[in-house]
């Protein structure tokens, strides 16, 4: 029984070692390398490591300060969508949770490209603020900007924030909820025991999503962040352009290890309001 | 000096317009269909020639039938930048590439790769009919040993809306006027970009031969931009999009191409100038990969894509430069996108610059110190 249940799961652990562990170990060991006209030259050393760490600072520190706000609020309105949809709309919530999932097919550039349609000069918003006389020279601030990276984000990574924790709610029985208020608990308090205890899993899963999907994106920032630069607008180009595979791989596994520490700190702080 | 011999550009990291990204499917299915219409009938299997370059250059093989008639597939894998054709040839596409479409400028560093072969002049006739601004340019010949054949070019102009600006700017100085702040965009081009901030701001004599410090002031003229810039784009076609949006009306660099895009997306109020301080030219080849399967055949299309034919489909077609001059003076209404009544006069407005150094020793910036100082600006 144990060897059959062994051999259901080879062809997934092939494929995990094949595809990720592999290229994982083989970006690790060339990020200790160097690069000399365009080859790969096999000198072991914590160069790149050092370069992405004080070269890039400030890009790294753009770049969080963009994708910790995004997976926050995606996370949060994923959440209180996902409560409607459970809790609060009875048969429509089937309903609710499709509309969201069919945006999935609309595309990801496709997004991007919308958004640069509503929030351009010459844009729907602007349009309409003009044409009611609101304001007389169009609103700047809404792309190019910080303000329409994050708008940007939040519309896409929604779904990813709504489906884990949609799933999570799905095991809370809605006499739990009921008891609750019976015995006196404040909406507040249903909704800190149902965001930080039972859908524990199902945020923590939304905010990893979206952390780490903003956090490694450069074609958005590219299309609607205007001069901002994100750190995998610096890590492509190494792949491409300038053919420096060492740097970037450095620069990648360097972001990979600031995102699993922010993970790791949200996850602990979730895990201080446990209940004593 | 003569103004014929010069050097080159900068990466083209543009994106083409629908319409071209069109054309290039069309031109793909066209090659699917005649290949294909070729196969039965024919005992022999058809040859798959390699081609690695931008999108839409291999449009211009597809103006007669010689693919069909020989039975010849192309096999097309477009780049996103110049680097990636290098990149791809020195990690295992020596061999099994056939054409390559270099910028000039990247020449002479791919020769001393060993991974271009020469071109048999003998071989490609209308090399005689290319204009001589461009047929003899020194990057292309490498110790007197051509390298590539010239089949388009153009020059980095300052693109502005002629509806918010209504005299036409005459310095790139004219960026910082302060009713311009946040209206101006650029493309992220690291080469052409340093190339430019070199003409604007440094005393180099070849803006691809730096010191130092000239990289220095570039670098941080770049830097003084991002005070002044909206958007920095990655592609041309997305800074012709933000030029007929209206979301910025004036443009440190620019392509001559770029006014056709904002006409096709029904923004004809968009021109560009030659600034008095001057800019750089590019000029793109075909080139032949080292150890190339199909040598003779790469040759026959090297030959095909300076022929007058293929010369007018890009030029009437692409609105890009071109360079075969009987085929210049059949252009349409595409001759007017491109300075072609003053190719002397263009010399004096726009420079072809050589490539940066490679190795270190020459007492000038090399390229990847380039990149290097590209990143800070890219950082700040």
């Amino acid at each position: 029984m144990k060897n059959r249940s062994f051999l259901l799961v080879t062809p997934a652990i092939a494929v995990f070692s094949l595809l990720f562990v592999l290229p994982f170990i083989y970006f690790f060991l060339i990020s200790l390398w160097k690069i000399k006209f365009f080859k790969l030259v096999r000198d072991f050393n914590l160069v790149n490591y050092e370069k992405a760490i004080f070269n890039y600072i400030e890009i790294f520190i753009t770049t969080y300060s963009v994708s910790i706000p995004v997976a926050i609020i995606t996370t949060v309105i994923g959440f209180y969508y996902s409560y409607l949809a459970r809790f609060k709309t009875g048969k429509f919530g089937s309903l609710m949770i499709f509309i969201a999932l069919i945006t999935l097919f609309g595309g990801y550039l496709m997004k991007i490209y919308a958004w640069k349609t509503i929030l351009g000069n010459e844009g729907i918003i602007n349009s309409i603020l003009i044409y009611f006389h609101i304001i007389k020279e169009p609103l700047s601030f809404l792309l190019y900007t910080k303000h329409g990276l994050v708008i940007t984000f939040v519309h896409f990574l929604l779904p990813f924030s709504i489906l884990p924790t949609y799933a999570a709610m799905r095991g809370v029985n809605e006499i739990e909820l009921d008891s609750m208020k019976d015995l006196g608990a404040k909406f507040y308090h249903v909704h800190f025991m149902l965001f930080f205890q039972r859908c524990r899993t199902g945020v923590l899963a939304s905010f990893v999503f979206c952390l780490l999907i903003t956090s490694g994106d450069y074609i958005t920032p590219y299309l609607i962040g205007g001069k901002i630069t994100f750190i995998g607008n610096m890590i492509a180009p190494k792949f491409g352009q300038f053919f420096d595979w060492p740097g970037g791989s450095a620069m990648s596994f360097t972001m990979l290890v600031i995102s699993i520490s922010i993970i790791l700190i949200v996850s602990f702080l979730f895990k201080l309001t446990d209940p004593k | 000096m003569n103004k014929y011999k010069s050097g080159l550009r900068r990466i083209r990291n543009f994106g083409l317009s629908r319409r071209n990204f069109n054309k290039g499917l069309l031109g793909t299915a066209a090659a699917a269909g005649l290949a294909t219409a070729g196969i039965p009938g024919t005992a022999s299997a058809a040859t798959d020639i390699t081609f690695l370059g931008w999108e839409g250059y291999d449009a211009g093989l597809f103006v007669d039938s010689y693919l069909a008639d020989n039975d010849i597939n192309l096999n097309t894998t477009y780049i996103g930048n110049n680097d990636e054709i290098v990149s791809k040839l020195v990690s295992g596409g020596v061999g099994t590439i056939d054409i390559v479409t270099p910028y000039m400028g990247y020449i002479p560093m791919m020769v001393a790769a060993d991974i271009l072969q020469p071109i048999d002049e003998s071989k490609v006739p209308n090399l005689s009919k290319i204009h001589p601004f461009f047929v003899n340019d020194p990057n292309i010949i490498v110790d007197g040993v051509r390298y590539g054949v010239p089949f388009t070019w153009g020059c980095a102009p300052m693109m502005y809306n002629t509806k918010v600006i209504s005299s036409t700017p005459e310095s790139w100085g004219d960026l910082f006027k302060p009713e311009y702040k946040g209206k101006v965009g650029m493309m992220d081009d690291p080469l052409g970009n340093i190339m430019l901030a070199a003409v604007i701001a440094t005393d180099a004599e070849v803006a691809t031969s730096l010191t130092k410090k000239q990289l220095d002031d570039a670098i941080k003229y770049l830097i003084s931009l991002k005070s002044i810039i909206r958007l920095n784009t990655p592609s041309w076609g997305d800074l012709a999009d933000a030029l007929a949006r209206g979301d910025v009306v004036i443009t440190f660099s620019g392509w001559e191409t770029l006014k056709k895009f904002c006409v096709d997306k029904g923004a004809d109020h968009i021109d560009y100038v030659y600034p008095k301080e001057g800019t750089f030219a590019w000029l793109d080849t075909f080139s032949i990969a080292k150890d190339a399967p199909n040598a003779d055949i790469d040759h026959k299309l090297c030959d095909m894509i300076v022929d007058v034919p293929a010369q007018k489909m890009i030029g009437d077609e692409f609105i890009q430069g071109i360079t075969n001059s009987d085929a210049i003076a059949q252009l349409g209404i595409s001759k007017d996108y491109y300075p072609y009544d003053d190719l002397d006069g263009l010399a004096d407005r726009a420079t072809f610059f050589a490539f940066p150094p490679l190795e270190e020793g020459s007492g000038k910036t090399t390229f990847n110190e380039w990149l290097e100082a590209y990143e800070r600006f890219k950082a700040a």
